[in-house]
């Protein structure tokens, strides 16, 4: 028993350290070998600069609603209820759901689509316990897409909806996994 | 968390340090308030105080004539706010990137911890414990700790003042 007490924090400084290493030794190799920034700047700098200087026109074709070019219409029409219903459904939509292409993000936009039943049961099932969460959610989520419904929902500003919506969707997940065992 | 912690500090250390635009925009606007914390004024500003680079010098030069040697207003103005946050980092712990990349890192462990006990409280152990698990290793909040990002601010408010009223 005392074994352990003392065991448990070395391994986990052991954990750490060998955690550091590879991280260090992953940096180094990345940005000191020569033939790794070759292939960097041969193949991947016009890739990626390809990608920032075309993501808006990119990302347009990935989304579940068009861009719209709404910020026009609102600027030189009156707001109708179809206009606002659009803007608000765009903007919450685009923002919710990342355009499922291959990046460093993809894993966590697939998880998204997957937690989506569970986000609504956890909805469902926990709105009149805690409502400030969901309006939180929905709130900064439209937010951040009214702002910019294809480049500002694409990236980090949609962050702390995010922790929000895993929240959400295990509780209903494990909510919904309980009552299918029981 | 950890290797993000270790990466952030190896690039940050390294001259293979790299910013994107908008984060070397706040940066060089936090040296100039972190400077001007340190007593300096418009005639003892000189140009070796920040990175010798194109864009650095551009942004410190423009940065001197719209301010004059003041303390940036923040009305009307989030990112000149964030300035002033990046420049107390500066001022307290030294000129380099790593410190704010650190903070960020902070930020997201403690929004993602605040989160963790609402849910345990409201979802269930089982619930939390697997979103611990998710939110600290997300790409996003991974990717996003090199960057110079209000972002981090934001969620840490946000998931504090849920965790008040829920946690």
């Amino acid at each position: 028993m005392q074994n352990n007490r003392y065991t448990m924090p070395l391994r986990s400084l052991l954990i750490i350290l060998f955690v550091f290493i590879i991280a260090f030794l992953s940096g180094w190799v990345f940005t000191s070998s020569d033939i790794i920034m070759k292939v960097v700047d041969v193949n991947l700098k016009p890739l990626i600069n390809y990608h920032i200087s075309n993501l808006a026109v990119d990302a347009k074709h990935y989304f579940l609603l068009p861009d719209g070019g709404y910020t026009d219409e609102v600027l030189t029409k009156p707001v109708t209820v179809h206009i606002a219903f659009f803007m608000i459904a765009n903007s919450l939509f685009n923002a919710m759901f990342q355009p499922l292409f291959l990046s460093v993000f993809t894993p966590q936009v697939v998880l998204v689509y997957l937690l989506f039943p569970f986000f609504l049961y956890g909805m469902v099932k926990y709105f009149r316990k805690l409502p400030l969460i969901f309006v939180v959610f929905f709130l900064v989520l439209i937010y951040v897409g009214f702002y910019g419904s294809v480049i500002e929902a694409l990236i980090r500003h949609r962050m702390s909806c995010e922790l929000l919506y895993f929240l959400i969707s295990l509780g209903g997940f494990t909510s919904w996994i309980t009552r299918r065992l029981s | 968390m950890i290797f993000a912690s270790a990466y952030d500090i190896y690039v940050s250390a390294t001259d293979r340090d790299f910013l994107l635009p908008d984060s070397k925009f706040y940066s060089i606007k936090g040296r100039y308030v972190s400077l001007l914390l340190e007593g300096n004024s418009i005639g003892t500003f000189t140009r070796d105080m920040v990175p010798p680079d194109r864009m650095s010098q551009a942004i410190f030069i423009d940065t001197l004539e719209k301010e004059g040697g003041r303390f940036p207003s923040c009305k009307n103005n989030e990112g000149n706010l964030y300035s002033y946050v990046v420049g107390g980092i500066y001022f307290l712990f030294g000129y380099n990137t790593i410190w704010v990349r650190l903070f960020n890192i902070v930020l997201s462990i403690a929004a993602t911890y605040l989160l963790f006990l609402v849910g345990r409280r409201h979802f269930g152990v089982v619930a939390a414990n697997l979103f611990l698990i998710i939110a600290l290793f997300l790409p996003t909040q991974f990717g996003y700790s090199i960057t110079f990002s209000r972002d981090f601010m934001r969620m840490l408010l946000i998931s504090l003042i849920l965790w008040v009223i829920y946690g």
